[in-house]
């Protein structure tokens, strides 16, 4: 495995909570909230509407992956989390802050980090170390507790020992891993994944879920935007998106055997679910709608 | 149109000490109108291949015949594999920057002789054949009066799309252009790869993709740490499981249901590759009811 649960929980309790007297304790329950969100996109005199009427909850360690077709408004979504765009119609707390408060706007993306897609775009500097240090000194952290900050968040994701490497010499999945690695050393409480593995080939994108699931493990908030359905199979939750709002959220099991449902919102179900319904259109009935490969093979060796 | 590539090298910072040699000696030959797929592990070289391809890299040695003519030759007027060759770079939605839609499709269209209207036409179709639906008003979809930094990710990479179709090409080259896409418009975009096939277009295909591959190339090379590991049809490269995993590329989920549900005898052919193909033969293995009699 990438690194020991054991450092990644010392890393994590040596963190020092800022003050915030201002907070209420409902605000602090949740990791997320959204209430009746409304985005729009404006080109000149065209608005458009990106972001309808979304509300939501995210539970503190929660998974979730969000699933939609290209353009129905993920991205909007979960960079308005972290105050990218600006929020203007409705309420959101992100780990009890407000995105529309200037004041609380620096705590609150150290809090929610996000990676993106395109591995080659997450670069500012020519060594690794120098790179996952950049969010640190931006934000004043003691020069002495960088190099051991640095370190940490580096075994995290599986790197340590290419401090002294150049990003750009990496493969896409290291790379990745180093931009993940930015944001551990932030230490943050909510990661986004914004198609973090789109990029990738399997074994990077292998890497990367590993490095995923690791950090949900210490009990992070994980939200992931993804088109690989197999991807969404291990989250808690799925967020199934729709022309800008937010038209179901439900176990992977609920959301993914649902055909119907899917093809409402321009996804085509798993391999397996798709095989389900095309044999039971032609007339042969498994006793039930398997999820993954496995349980499809299961099932087809059910039969009699 | 075939392509040639004879003896193939390509080095990259050369007599310095970050010399990689990026490609060794590749040979391989690519009809008119096949659909040949490319994988190989990250690094193996593939998006070398297509700038050598597409005359962006001169290579450090060997030669590439199109139609019989080498693309590096001296003679040889580039102007005519700009106009023969379309190539959809990985992340083309970076490469947008007019101020529509439909002048960036257009953009393309500047540089040959065409009429106005027909250049509409063009724009028309390029978008259309991406999906975006033609509006009754306009005669355009709606999308094409956007400004292209408006659009979301995968909107991007089918209006870039579009631009490179909108110029006919009769070779296309593909880099990864399933990532980032969802899955109605990865299945989309390979009917629409499948279509221009059809109509005789040359396509070459870089893809990590096994479960698209397999569907549709006529023949898929394999690149490992710039060699050409394996060529062959979807069936050869999958057929033998351990031999795929050897070449470092990873089988698609099609090809993985029917290798355990054939080794728990529940199909009786061996090595399928193709969903279609995968759905008749589960469905004729139950209705015969071998299932479960050879186990």
């Amino acid at each position: 495995m990438i690194c020991q649960k054991t450092e990644a929980a010392v890393f994590f309790s040596a963190v020092k909570r800022f003050d915030l007297p201002c907070l209420k304790e409902e605000d602090i329950m949740q990791a997320v909230t959204g209430k009746q969100i409304s985005f729009a996109y404006e080109d000149g005199y065209v608005v458009n509407p990106v972001l309808e009427d979304i509300s939501f909850a995210i539970e503190k360690g929660e998974f979730i992956a969000v699933l939609g077709a290209n353009g129905c408004g993920k991205s909007t979504l979960v960079r308005l989390l972290n105050g990218l765009l600006p929020l203007e119609k409705g309420q959101l707390k992100v780990w009890g802050l407000d995105p529309r408060q200037e004041s609380q706007l620096r705590e609150l993306r150290r809090l929610c980090g996000m990676v993106f897609q395109n591995p080659d775009n997450q670069f500012v500097s020519a060594i690794v170390e120098e790179d996952v240090a950049f969010g640190l000194r931006n934000y004043d952290t003691p020069e002495e507790e960088i190099p051991e900050r640095v370190r940490r968040a580096l075994s995290l994701v599986g790197m340590q020992g290419y401090e002294r490497h150049s990003p750009h010499m990496l493969s896409g999945g290291q790379k990745q891993r180093v931009a993940v690695a930015g944001v551990l050393a932030m230490e943050p409480e909510i990661l986004i994944f914004d198609e973090a593995t789109s990029m990738l080939d399997p074994q990077g994108r292998r890497e990367v879920l590993a490095c995923l699931k690791q950090i949900h493990g210490m009990g992070k908030t994980v939200l992931m935007i993804t088109h690989y359905v197999e991807e969404a199979l291990g989250a808690d939750r799925i967020f199934l998106m729709q022309g800008g709002k937010l038209c179901k959220s439900g176990s992977p099991r609920e959301i993914l055997t649902d055909r119907d449902l899917l093809a409402q919102a321009g996804l085509i179900p798993p391999l397996a679910v798709r095989l389900y319904h095309d044999l039971r259109d032609s007339g042969i009935l498994l006793d039930r709608c398997p999820l993954t490969s496995e349980e499809l093979v299961e099932e087809l060796c059910r039969l009699k | 149109m075939p392509i040639e590539v004879r003896n193939l090298s390509c080095r990259y910072g050369e007599k310095t000490p970050l010399e990689v040699q990026a490609l060794s000696d590749i040979s391989f030959r690519v009809e008119e109108g096949e659909f040949v797929g490319i994988m190989g592990h990250t690094g193996c070289g593939k998006s070398t291949l297509i700038q050598l391809m597409a005359g962006l890299l001169a290579p450090g040695e060997g030669q590439i015949l199109i139609d019989g003519e080498d693309i590096n030759g001296p003679g040889y007027d580039r102007e005519t594999l700009r106009g023969t060759l379309g190539i959809v770079f990985q992340y083309p939605e970076s490469q947008l920057f007019e101020t529509t839609v439909e002048k960036d499709v257009a953009f393309a269209l500047k540089h040959l002789s065409l009429s106005k209207a027909e250049k509409a036409e063009r724009v028309r179709w390029a978008l259309e054949a991406v999906g975006f639906r033609s509006e009754s008003m306009t005669g355009l979809p709606e999308i094409a009066g956007k400004s292209p930094l408006a659009l979301s990710g995968g909107e991007k990479r089918r209006v870039a799309i579009a631009g490179v179709l909108a110029a006919r090409p009769r070779i296309l080259i593909f880099d990864e252009p399933l990532a980032g896409l969802d899955p109605s418009g990865r299945q989309g975009f390979l009917e629409l790869t499948a279509r221009l096939h059809r109509q005789g277009t040359t396509i070459l295909m870089v893809s990590h993709d096994g479960d698209a591959l397999c569907g549709y190339a006529d023949r898929i090379l394999v690149l490992d740490r710039g060699r050409l590991s394996a060529e062959g049809t979807p069936e050869e490269i999958f057929g033998d499981l351990g031999r795929t995993e050897a070449l470092h590329i990873g089988a698609g989920e099609v090809r993985r249901i029917a290798q355990a549900l054939y080794e728990k005898g529940r199909l009786e052919k061996p090595g399928i590759t193709k969903y279609k193909i995968l759905l008749e033969e589960i469905k004729k293995t139950i209705k015969t009811g071998k299932a479960g009699e050879g186990s």
